[in-house]
């Protein structure tokens, strides 16, 4: 009796699945949402599990506060917006997936991508193709520039960044360099930028360049390596956990020279891992997540806190979570703007428009994915951040 | 640089060790294998930082605290998920594939518990350094070595010399036997997952004050102690302890003098290498047939 009730509830199962899948094969035929639709719907794919989970979980938080007062506001076309997600592990093949299941089976009129900037990469095959925006909130330069139509950077290029450190090192007095990065696309590219800027400049010798596998625990036989070089600069490139090791490491090791770096550097992950171990770190960023919402630098950075404190009781653990935000609210902006789902219609009001976030004014006229081009250079001292030109009057 | 280098090996090596003595504990004496080991470090880590920097207990308090709830966690284990199986005269495999999904559970229960950021463990000593002929090294660092040793000899001792060491060996080598000559298996066993479990905490948290504290922490240590059971002789102690200092002084000594990059790479070589041409391991791992 107990195996017929099973064989009946398994066929009934089965018979739904089936029929769903008809008609999601029916639904990703007809290219965009139905302007019947109840709901307009918005992806999000980034890594939830895995290394990256902690940065990707404040971008998926940040992604459904916005969304959650953009509800509470009317949402946009007089319709609720719904957030489709999915995790990716921080898998680049997971990626592609999540993304082809958003376009064709969710059926998505926008994508807030991952910070992982291969990810994004990898994914824009298929959004271009179906003509879907996705605002990638990676800031690798290796996905802008190359001639994509519906991939736009809701944050500052680490390009950017990347003059600006190299700029910090000329302005410390560096004459030896030594880098150590992990294996990630994103790394490797923002080290070898610096790298090439240190090399035309002739000011500074690279003395020794290390790698480590990202994940990884114990740097001790690259910093040992890395230390008989003698060098009075270290850059660093990678993810913010590995990076608060590898700072502590260094210091433990009796490193007492400047560490340079990008955003990633200005991870709360790298803050807090490195504890007090953290000072003399400089690094060029966009923005950075301060230890308190009074700290905040801006008003649009202010409140976006206070929200996010109010609704998670902490405050975002990275600063990726400002550029999911801002990502998230441009989207909806040019959806609203463009008065339709429609993908070229989107793609255009976010070229024709100008649109205000934390990270300031974007303006994605030229057509290259990029909406800001300016950073900031910081350095923490006493365990606070403060800019280097303050920390230079001061010195 | 060598010098420097040699305590670095040492340090990590020495835990790799310990928490391959986990592994070879459980294959001895209960002819078992696992796989979580990794994830019951990171267990114990977030266990041992929460009673150091979260009630600040003094270290060794939280260390001897963690060790016990760990333990505690190790027969837990045993009691709820390992002997029902064994109950139901299941293959090994299915232990194995048990201890897959019961990492799985302690990472979203440590996630749940602690979230997914990763926290400071704070320095037992501050920021003080030891200069040793000119090369700076971390109090920590001792600590390590120091602590990884006294448990390897302990748990040697015990295993060797002590009675209720023999019975837990005998007891796996046959199980029937054993419970005729009035040895009680299922206390063994559950000690054995017990010691293993709190072996695995001690690393945890001898790393926390040098790496931090992550859910993710335990997967690529936990991997990396396993090849080093595996190459020391799977279910040998000194061959853990042996197949722990081999991976970590390669590992070390290959960043600095061969590649940083692919040092993972030469660690895992060693390990096809050695199950190819030395498949029972250095010092020739017993095989239990159960």
């Amino acid at each position: 009796m107990k195996r017929r009730v099973f064989a009946s509830i398994l066929a009934v199962a089965l018979a739904l699945n089936l029929a769903a899948c008809g008609n999601n094969e029916q639904a990703s035929n007809d290219g965009q949402q139905d302007s019947g639709a109840e709901t307009i719907k918005i992806g999000w794919y980034g890594p939830l599990s895995g290394s990256a989970a902690s940065v990707g979980t404040t971008g998926n938080m940040a992604t459904k506060l916005a969304i959650k007062q953009i509800n509470e506001n009317g949402g946009i076309l007089g319709k609720q917006i719904e957030l489709m997600e999915y995790d990716d592990q921080g898998n680049t093949e997971t990626s592609v997936k999540n993304v082809t299941r958003l376009i064709e089976q969710d059926q998505v009129v926008g994508i807030i991508g991952s910070h992982l900037s291969a990810a994004v990469l990898a994914t824009s095959d298929v959004s271009e193709e179906a003509k879907v925006v996705q605002f990638g909130t990676g800031t690798s330069g290796i996905w802008t520039n190359i001639g994509l139509s519906y991939t736009f950077r809701p944050t500052v290029c680490s390009d950017f960044f990347n003059q600006g450190c190299y700029d910090s090192m000329v302005t410390m007095g560096a004459t030896k360099i030594a880098t150590l990065s992990a294996e990630t696309e994103y790394a490797q590219l923002a080290t070898a930028t610096v790298v090439d800027l240190i090399e035309q400049g002739g000011k500074m010798t690279i003395v020794d360049q290390e790698g480590y596998t990202s994940g990884d625990t114990d740097f001790s036989g690259q910093i040992t390596k890395m230390l008989a070089a003698e060098p009075d600069g270290i850059l660093l490139n990678g993810g913010g956990e590995d990076l608060g090791k590898i700072v502590k490491q260094l210091r433990m090791q009796g490193y007492e020279g400047y560490i340079y770096g990008i955003e990633s550097l200005a991870d709360q992950q790298t803050l807090e891992l490195a504890g007090e171990y953290a000072d003399d770190v400089i690094f060029s960023c966009c923005y950075f997540v301060p230890q308190n919402i009074d700290d905040a630098l801006t008003d649009a950075e202010k409140d976006f806190l206070t929200a996010y404190q109010a609704e998670y009781g902490e405050l975002p653990v990275s600063e990726v979570a400002y550029r999911a935000y801002d990502g998230t609210n441009i989207l909806c902006q040019a959806i609203e703007l463009a008065g339709t789902t429609d993908g070229d219609a989107i793609r255009e009001a976010i070229l024709g428009n100008t649109f205000t976030g934390i990270a300031g004014e974007f303006d994605f006229s030229d057509g290259s994915g990029e909406g800001i081009t300016s950073g900031t250079t910081y350095v923490i001292q006493d365990g606070k951040i403060i800019t280097l030109d303050s920390y230079l009057e001061n010195k | 640089m060598v010098l420097s280098l040699t305590i670095s090996a040492l340090v990590i090596g020495s835990v790799y060790g310990l928490i391959a003595l986990g592994y070879s504990l459980i294959y001895s004496a209960s002819g078992l294998m696992t796989f979580c080991q990794g994830e019951i470090l990171m267990f114990g880590a977030f266990v041992g930082l929460s009673f150091y920097r979260y009630l600040n207990w003094p270290f060794a308090l939280a260390l001897v605290a963690a060790m016990l709830v760990m333990f505690i966690i190790g027969m837990l284990i045993e009691r709820l998920l390992i002997r029902p199986i064994l109950k139901r005269q299941a293959k090994d495999i299915y232990i194995v594939l048990a201890t897959i999904a019961l990492g799985i559970v302690l990472i979203n229960s440590a996630q749940q518990i602690w979230g997914t950021t990763a926290v400071q463990f704070p320095s037992i000593f501050g920021m003080d350094v030891i200069d040793i002929l000119g090369t700076k090294v971390q109090p920590e660092a001792f600590v390590c070595i120091f602590i990884s040793t006294f448990a390897m000899v302990a748990i040697h001792l015990f295993m060797n010399k002590m009675k209720f060491g023999t019975s837990m060996r005998a007891a796996a080598m046959n199980p029937l036997a054993s419970r005729s000559v009035g040895i009680n298996v299922d206390i063994t066993t559950g000690i054995t997952w017990g010691l293993s479990c709190a072996l695995a905490g001690v690393a945890g948290i001898l790393l926390g004050p040098v790496q931090g504290v992550s859910i993710s922490m335990g997967t690529t240590i936990g991997t990396k102690a396993f090849a080093a059971a595996v190459i020391g002789g799977y279910g040998n102690m000194y061959g853990a302890i042996i197949g722990g200092l081999i991976i970590g002084f390669t590992e070390t000594f290959s960043a600095a003098y061969i590649t940083s990059n692919y040092k993972d790479f030469i660690t895992f070589g060693i390990l096809a290498l050695c199950m190819v041409f030395l498949p029972r391991g250095i010092l020739k791992g017993d095989v239990y047939d159960r």
